[in-house]
């Protein structure tokens, strides 16, 4: 890995950790989202800083370059973040589906109710 | 001092009616209410067999949710302060008064209901938990809290505000040391807790991993950086 490439990675993981503590301070995240990405961030500036971490991890697997390791590491870490967003998308879409049919359910009995007090108050 | 007791409930149909009768034959002093967290069993059917007051969700939000929506409850109807107590009956109602006495003197908002304030603390895996949960809240704040799981916190009225409008604030050990960082008063009182007789709890040993990586990291790196 070249040096300016680490460097490139550490500024980014930098800010990437500086936008997301922001989100956090201005309430835009809960916090168990936001620790994947922390986590993610660690790797990468781990990486970045001891890169003969990667090269030995590299080696280990049969990468010839520690950068291929890096794309691959992230690559597939954002797979599984993609597919894990879309198992919650679908929960959320089906809990989102059940409150407005609750709340429907619930309009109309006070509809009903409001029909049978207006009959009640002309009797 | 009118108090809330908030009983989140998923899944507790074989506890509930014991705690929330306890509730209402001894101490009918204090409100309470069920806030059943979307339950897959008949939890909400027996709260309202027996009438119990019932906040009844129809998705399951998890349980930062559903004491959300008690905090709201608590908020909107006035109350001085809010507790939270198990559904599955490990609280003990008779502790309540004391915590409202600690909480009436004004010197503390949060009043928690603490197993190991003078009692020492057993060795177990869960205690080691709950150990280092301690040591993280000490390093970041300063405070001694002797048992930060426990759920049993007393709240008044300004924290209960917090707790109902805000994003974040999960009824966890993370949260208080957040509070105690930017300046809330916490207390603990010693109380005693009963072993869950029926059901079965919420936490194994992969989710306990996990709760333990989540409190660790939030109350270190995350915690700091909010603001109030």
């Amino acid at each position: 890995m070249s040096l300016y490439l680490r460097i490139l990675l550490i500024v980014m993981s930098l800010l990437a950790a500086v936008y997301a503590v922001r989100q956090i301070r201005k309430s835009q995240m809960k916090i168990e989202n936001a620790i994947y990405w922390f986590m993610f961030i660690l790797i990468v500036i781990v990486l970045s800083v001891f890169p003969e971490l990667a090269m030995i991890l590299a080696r280990i697997l049969g990468i010839e370059s520690p950068v291929n390791l890096i794309y691959l590491a992230m690559i597939f870490l954002l797979l599984v973040k993609v597919f894990s967003l879309s198992v919650k998308i679908s929960q959320m879409e089906y809990k989102i589906g059940i409150l407005a049919q609750e709340a429907g359910i619930m309009k109309k009995k006070y509809e009903e109710k409001d029909i049978e007090d207006e009959k009640r108050d002309e009797a | 001092m009118k108090i809330l007791i908030m009983i989140p409930a998923y899944n507790e149909e074989l506890n509930i009616e014991r705690v929330v009768n306890n509730l209402t034959d001894n101490f009918p002093q204090y409100d309470y209410v069920v806030i059943n967290d979307g339950s897959k069993d008949d939890t909400a059917k027996i709260c309202r067999q027996n009438g119990f007051h019932l906040i009844d969700l129809p998705i399951n939000l998890g349980l930062s949710g559903a004491v959300q929506a008690g905090m709201r409850y608590a908020w909107q109807n006035g109350y001085d302060a809010a507790i939270q107590i198990d559904g599955d009956g490990q609280h003990r109602p008779e502790y309540i008064e004391q915590l409202a006495k600690e909480l009436e003197k004004g010197e503390a908002q949060i009043v928690i209901g603490s197993r190991f304030v003078t009692e020492k603390k057993p060795r177990s895996l869960r205690m080691l938990g709950s150990n280092v949960i301690s040591g993280l809240i000490r390093l970041s704040t300063g405070f001694r809290l002797n048992d930060p799981t426990s759920g049993m916190r007393l709240f008044n009225r300004d924290v209960v505000k917090e707790f109902a409008f805000n994003i974040n604030y999960g009824p966890e050990p993370d949260t208080i040391s957040y509070l105690i960082k930017k300046g809330v008063k916490v207390k603990e009182v010693q109380v005693k807790m009963d072993e869950r007789i029926a059901g079965e709890s919420y936490l194994n040993l992969s989710k306990s991993m996990k709760y333990m990586i989540l409190m660790s990291f939030s109350i270190l790196f995350i915690q700091g950086f909010r603001k109030r």
